[in-house]
């Protein structure tokens, strides 16, 4: 999900993640700009694309679906590939330097630090991962070498095999529920659970909460 | 018909993306389309040699880029097989030597002369991936039924699917049958489990691959070879014909009957 993350100074920080395609950029944006509206026109913005690497046709995205509708003003741009960077900035686009990163005091959107919940679609490859301030719900896989990190519950409409860690700032009382489970490690809160491929459970729905301490996995609510 | 513009990668070295592109160039060629092969793996010249081509080069896919010289001056045409060419790369630069720019605006120059232009590229964890995909519409990643190279093979698919590369496709090479039925390597069906992706056709383990390797000659100028079938079908089914995935069990169980007729 993009988010608008904003500072004290005025100054509004619109991070794009890199694991969502520049198809589902369009709807993001609108949405963004909806949420955001009268917060961007005439504000200051800076475009992070994250690890996202550079296409023309972004850029252009970026503008035709973002900068131009809402009416704000962006001031640099900030992406953590060196290769995309020197792109933009080979284009004389005015790059964020590491040193005036000021760190981000309010979030929009969250209650508490917990942010609305997100559905990705789409597989989790080697590689990508998502990390979100609240629940996420993947339809798709989430394969070996791919993470999602959450402070809420993770439910994966498909196999998992790669790591997930719900909760992933201490709290214990959520919940991964998996279509397949076909993962060796499953972190919940502070807690770690490992499963074998032995397991009863192993490459079918499973349900894994945390209970008196320890990483409990159960199969499928019966009906 | 409209130009396609494919690339063809990999997550590891070694794995035959560059046999790949040079047997599906002449391939498509002969089948009667007017084929540009790209070496686009800077500083490591390769295509050239597989294709026979390495003793007609005098520009190279930096000159054309730089402004050196004109495309067509770059162009190598094959004299064995009407239609094919070849932009063969510059061995004494880093992979760094062509920008994204450069590559986008190549490309959409050979759109306009060419029904397919293969990029042969680095794999995908080394520099010059990125720009060397750039221009292309589609994907072919080549893979080989090792758990290490189709780990390799997820992430960059994750990162194809990122750039909007559609379709996106697998070939799976160097299958060795006997080892597949004794358990010891990874079958299609397990690899396609892993990476949830289209088939585009599989290639066996084959001798005639390096023979004609060694002697600069694409397997389809006669080759009765296994390998040489199986990239004449890849051929087809990228030019959109629905041709079966071949059988390489000599028992015929029909390890790949399932596979028959299966939308792409
Ligand atoms: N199906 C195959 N059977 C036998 N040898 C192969 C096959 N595919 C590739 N090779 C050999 O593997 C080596 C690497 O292939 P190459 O196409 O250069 O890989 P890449 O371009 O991915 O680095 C070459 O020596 C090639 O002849
Ligand atoms: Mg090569």
């Amino acid at each position: 999900m993009i988010q608008l993350k904003g500072r004290k100074a005025g100054l509004l920080r619109c991070i794009i993640p890199s694991d969502i395609s520049e198809r589902q950029l369009l709807d993001e944006f609108a949405d963004t700009i909806e949420k955001g509206g009268k917060v961007l026109l005439g504000n200051n913005v800076v475009i992070d694309m994250q690890e996202r690497v550079f296409t023309p046709s972004l850029v252009v995205k970026i503008w035709k679906c973002f900068v131009e509708p809402s009416g704000c003003k962006v001031v640099s741009w900030y992406c953590a590939d060196e290769s995309s960077s020197k792109c933009l900035s080979d284009l004389g686009i005015k790059m964020e330097d590491e040193a005036s990163k000021v760190p981000i005091l309010s979030e929009k959107n969250s209650i508490n630090g917990i942010e609305p919940g997100i559905f990705y679609t789409g597989n989790l490859r080697g590689g990508q991962k998502l990390i979100h301030s609240g629940d996420v719900t993947i339809l798709g896989r989430v394969h070996v070498g791919a993470e999602v990190h959450a402070k809420g519950h993770v439910v994966v409409l498909g196999k998992l095999s790669g790591l997930v860690h719900a909760g992933c700032e201490g709290d214990n009382s959520v919940s991964v529920i998996a279509y397949s489970l076909e993962s060796s490690q499953v972190r919940i809160g502070t807690k770690a659970g490992m499963i074998d491929k032995s397991s009863d459970f192993w490459s079918r729905p499973a349900v894994i909460t945390v209970c008196k301490n320890e990483v409990l996995i159960t199969g499928w609510p019966s009906k | 018909m409209d130009c396609r513009i494919i690339v063809v990668t990999s997550g590891k070295g070694g794995v035959g993306k560059t046999t790949t592109t040079a047997n599906l160039a002449a391939s498509l060629a002969k089948d009667g389309h007017k084929v540009a092969a790209i070496d686009g793996d800077v500083g490591l010249r390769n295509l050239d040699v597989i294709m026979g081509l390495e003793n007609r080069i005098v520009y190279t896919l930096v000159d054309v880029v730089e402004g050196t010289c004109r495309l067509n001056q770059a162009l190598i045409k094959d004299k064995r097989i009407d239609n094919l060419f070849l932009i063969p790369t510059a061995q004494s630069r880093t992979k760094d030597s062509v920008s994204a720019e450069q590559m986008l605006a190549l490309c959409a120059e050979l759109r306009k002369d060419f029904d397919f232009v293969l990029i042969d590229s680095p794999a995908g964890i080394e520099a010059g991936f990125h720009n060397s995909a750039i221009g292309a519409d589609e994907a072919i990643v080549i893979v080989t039924p090792e758990v290490s190279a189709v780990r390799d093979a997820d992430r960059i698919i994750g990162l194809l699917e990122s750039m909007e590369k559609a379709p996106i496709r697998l070939i799976i090479n160097r299958i060795k049958p006997d080892m597949v039925t004794r358990g010891e390597m990874l079958d299609v069906q397990d690899v396609l489990d892993i990476l949830a992706v289209d088939l585009l056709g599989i290639v066996p383990d084959d001798e005639s691959i390096v023979t004609s390797a060694n002697k600069g000659e694409p397997l389809v100028l006669g080759s009765t070879s296994k390998a040489a079938k199986a990239y004449s079908n890849i051929a087809k089914r990228v030019a959109g014909e629905e041709v079966p995935i071949m059988n390489l069990f000599s028992d015929s169980k029909g390890f790949f009957s399932w596979l028959f007729g299966k939308k792409k």
